[in-house]
């Protein structure tokens, strides 16, 4: 017998022209009692961490008083070493710390516990011979399926970077010289915006992985070494991308001259106000780029003249020095007002990144094989 | 129209052919038995035929021609899978409310109804559930979908004699009632005959005889006679099965009605049991009756 390809009797699957189909939200109403055990996950990471972030708000707020009622802000820093000593004691708080880490680790839980198992457990018990042969079609399900934990998942998010930058991102940006910013990757990936995109970012490739992986243990396992893997790769790699569309300037002068990777908030007086200073580097005579060792030496020596003996800052000795010997100091920074378009762009990618899961994800349950 | 119709059709898993070369055409309105040997690849003909499966080669397609997987045909084939794969953390009730919403069609009522007569409760976890009641939850289900084809896989695996008889008699009453085709894989053969009215026989991947079970029955007899003449006797029949002891010789023989018995012969009407575990006996034999309509079907496209 001859044998022939595969044709479209089979391939065109749940795509066929159809008439009256189940509506979108009865299919709401199955994904609610399929996915109990993942709503009751979200629910108790949602309200697990918005009660640590209530109870730390009162640590902040009595210590951001007592930074207020020293006369510090960020404008008027009346005595430096009073200022600097409230903002260490700012940052010694205990509750901020381990808040910022639960809150870039519940996309990670969303991803590990809510997305993973969504195809891997229907896989694994069976039940997707129940699911995947019902009126709806399997392609739906999953959507609607998905769909459904987004606009619950969304909005926790969004409450909970609300709640975190709330009450912290301000206090931050006020006394920012001792104790950093929301540039930095921390509060940089716990904004209300950036939240909700990296928990929907884990979702959807929990989601995926389960699809490839189709066992709910292994899948959970997977998808917490890849999210993991990659919350880390971007709070590595973060002053990189940082580094994209920053302004760069020879004209601004920074004290301390900074070499390479400088992933610094800008204070008054060192370079533009509330910007990230990125990446710092020395060019020498015809344009060359200065290897580290000389550009250390020049370093080093235009400081000495910048710091000088009497105590003042003399920004023109050095910058006379660099001039004659036709050195000139680079660096870039990203203005404070590029933030949210920042913001946006790494959000935007992981949208991307999101859907191209949900399409791989919807590719692999279309050909999947009993 | 055919319920089932699949031409050519191939399945292989990482280059081994659980399916193959698998063409047949089921028609409308029969209890299909769908019989053979573990591996023999009755399930993967089973999925591909209600979209679970996608086809390596050749194609399949379901009531007149519908794509097997298609919305349409889902729509309008129920399947219940080997061992019944049910939410076992919701109750009945709930897996009533899930099922309701994932179909058009479904009728809630009649599923309430059957599970009543069943005594199944709709408040108990359906993990609480014993075997034959989570096989009959399964089947009242797809039953309540008021589809035009039932498909069953090894629905009797699990249960219990008494569990047995009442899952086939509910189905028996629901093609009764609702006129559907009903396509079933079972290993317990001594049941076919009462319950199904066509067979499909299959080994190792390949369909060995498909047909009404009563022509199947009238066409093949148990053979008895002399060795002797063993050979001379062989080349009048197609012989399904012999076996030899002695000086005596049986075949199981698909027999031709111009061709007459041979005197010293005895030909005995053969069992369903007998038939099917002949064939199961050996692979090599054929009795196809459904391919030639799928051939002609294909000719006249």
């Amino acid at each position: 017998m001859t044998t022939t390809v595969a044709s479209s009797a089979v391939a065109s699957r749940d795509d066929s022209p159809c008439g009256q189909r189940v509506s979108w939200l009865r299919l709401m109403h199955v994904a609610l009692i399929q996915h109990r055990a993942a709503l009751v996950t979200i629910f108790v990471a949602f309200v697990t961490l918005a009660i640590a972030i209530v109870i730390g708000r009162d640590a902040v707020s009595a210590s951001y008083a007592s930074y207020l009622a020293a006369g510090c802000t960020l404008a008027h820093p009346i005595d430096l070493g009073v200022c600097v000593n409230a903002a260490n004691q700012y940052s010694d708080i205990p509750s901020f710390t381990p808040l910022v880490s639960a809150l870039r680790l519940f996309p990670l839980v969303i991803g590990a516990f809510v997305g993973a198992p969504l195809v891997a457990r229907e896989m694994e018990s069976g039940t997707y011979r129940f699911a995947w042969t019902q009126g709806v079609g399997r392609t739906r399900l999953v959507l609607v399926t998905l769909a459904m934990l987004t606009l619950i998942v969304t909005p926790v998010a969004v409450v909970l970077g609300f709640l975190l930058g709330g009450w912290y991102i301000h206090p931050y940006a006020v006394i920012n010289i001792a104790v950093g910013s929301h540039w930095q990757s921390g509060l940089f990936t716990t904004t209300w915006w950036m939240t909700p995109v990296w928990t929907l970012f884990a979702l959807t490739l929990g989601t995926l992985v389960g699809a490839v992986v189709k066992r709910t243990v292994a899948s959970i396992a997977t998808t917490v070494v890849i999210i993991g893997g990659v919350l880390a790769a971007v709070s590595q790699f973060l002053p990189r991308i940082l580094d994209i569309g920053a302004v760069a300037s020879s004209r601004l002068m920074l004290s301390y001259f900074p070499l390479g990777t400088i992933n610094t908030v800008a204070t008054v007086g060192v370079g533009p106000s509330g910007s990230l200073l990125v990446r710092g580097w020395f060019v020498g005579p015809g344009g060359l780029l200065l290897g580290s060792h000389a550009a250390n030496r020049v370093r080093e020596h235009v400081i000495g003249l910048y710091q000088s003996k009497s105590g003042a800052n003399d920004p023109g000795a050095a910058m006379r020095w660099l001039t004659l010997h036709h050195y000139t100091y680079w660096f870039t920074y990203q203005p404070a007002d590029h933030f949210w378009i920042l913001q946006a762009v790494v959000g935007l990618v992981l949208l991307a990144v999101a859907s191209l899961c949900v399409l791989g994800t919807v590719r692999i349950i279309q050909h999947s094989r009993s | 129209m055919n319920v089932v119709e699949s031409f050519g059709l191939g399945v292989s898993y990482r280059g081994t052919w659980a399916l193959r070369d698998c063409t047949l055409a089921v028609p409308e309105g029969h209890i299909v038995a769908l019989v053979g040997s573990n591996g023999a690849g009755k399930t993967t003909l089973l999925h591909c035929a209600v979209g679970l499966t996608a086809p390596t080669t050749g194609e399949v397609t379901v009531l007149g021609g519908l794509g097997a997987g298609s919305l349409d045909s889902l729509e309008r084939v129920a399947f219940v899978a080997q061992e019944a794969p049910l939410y076992r953390h919701i109750t009945v009730r709930a897996m009533l409310t899930v099922a309701a919403n994932m179909n058009q069609h479904f009728d809630r009522n009649l599923a309430e109804a059957r599970l009543a007569t069943l005594d199944i409760p709709l408040d108990r976890r359906i993990g609480r559930l014993s075997g034959g009641q989570q096989a009959q939850l399964a089947l009242a289900l797809a039953l309540a979908r008021r589809p035009d084809l039932l498909v069953l896989d090894e629905p009797l695996a699990r249960l219990d004699p008494l569990a047995r008889h009442e899952v086939m008699a509910v189905v028996m009453s629901a093609v009764a009632e609702e006129g559907l085709s009903v396509i079933f894989s079972s290993h317990v053969v001594s049941e076919l005959e009462r319950v199904a009215d066509y067979l499909i026989v299959m080994s190792h991947g390949r369909v060995q005889m498909v047909g009404m079970i009563d022509d199947l029955l009238s066409t093949h007899v148990v053979l008895s006679g002399p060795t002797d003449d063993a050979q001379r006797v062989a080349e009048l029949f197609a012989v399904v099965q012999s076996q030899h002891a002695g000086r005596q010789t049986q075949f199981v023989a698909r027999i031709d009605a111009s061709v007459e018995f041979p005197t010293d012969w005895v030909a005995e009407n053969i069992s369903l049991d007998e038939l099917v575990l002949a064939y199961l006996r050996e692979p090599s034999a054929t009795a196809m009756s459904g391919p030639l309509a799928v051939s002609a079907n294909r000719a006249g496209r």
